[in-house]
């Protein structure tokens, strides 16, 4: 169980971090710009995904303990209850029958009805982790490589979209409501 | 620029986190902190992230 904790911790990252990627094609091939209320969903998973990487660390160069799965767990129940927040938010905007939504449905549903599904699954997902230092004990687990490569690709994922952000928001301190165009460069 | 800096905090925090920093945990506390009064101001007031 000790080897397979950081194991799954690194799953939950690189399956935030392929979300977030999936949200970034979608924003690039069919050029439609998130909306404020989109990044903040964006941000949410980003903070998700410390959670789970917290637990990655803590277990790179030995013993995971206890306490760092549950600091971990805690974060992204935390960052995941925000998120879904921002998630509930923009699906009760666009609720009422004949509402066409905010941007195009991907599979049938709108991008922030799958953040929220993503969001309610973190949750559920840190719950069994959660459980499962019932039977976490403190062996060795060299994870060193594996912490490294999951830390990059988050990291990497979270420039991106700072990048982005920045060449649609320009100078102003927020985001249009609609944004059709990356403001930096006009 | 305000998501530019809720992103650059969560890197911060990320970099803490790889680096066992104890700011780790104050850094993500204030980001969700921020980040949520950001939100209940948009629920409350014409701030208007919504679409």
């Amino acid at each position: 169980m000790s080897r397979l904790y950081p194991l799954a911790a690194a799953a939950n990252v690189w399956a935030l971090v392929l979300i977030l990627a999936g949200g970034f094609a979608v924003q690039l091939l069919t050029g439609e710009l998130p909306c404020p209320l989109c990044v903040m969903q964006r941000i949410a998973l980003m903070l998700c995904a410390l959670g789970p990487l917290h637990i990655l660390i803590s277990a790179r160069d030995g013993a995971l303990a206890g306490r760092a799965a549950a600091v971990g767990n805690g974060m992204a129940i935390i960052a995941a209850l925000l998120g879904a927040v921002a998630s509930g938010r923009q699906v009760f905007l666009h609720i009422l029958p004949g509402d066409p939504g905010f941007g195009a449905p991907v599979l049938g549903l709108h991008l922030y009805t799958w953040g929220l599904i993503a969001f309610a699954c973190q949750i559920a997902a840190s719950g069994v982790m959660l459980i499962a230092t019932a039977w976490l004990e403190e062996e060795p687990a060299l994870w060193g490589d594996l912490a490294r490569w999951t830390a990059i690709a988050l990291a990497a994922i979270v420039i991106a979209n700072l990048l982005s952000v920045i060449a649609e928001a320009g100078l102003h301190w927020g985001l249009p409501e609609t944004p059709v165009d990356y403001l930096m460069f006009k | 620029m305000v998501y530019a800096i809720f992103m650059l905090l969560t890197l911060v925090t990320l970099a803490a986190n790889w680096l066992r920093h104890p700011l780790q945990l104050p850094l993500f506390i204030v980001t969700v902190v921020w980040m949520a009064v950001h939100l209940v101001l948009d629920m409350t007031t014409p701030l208007t992230l919504s679409f």
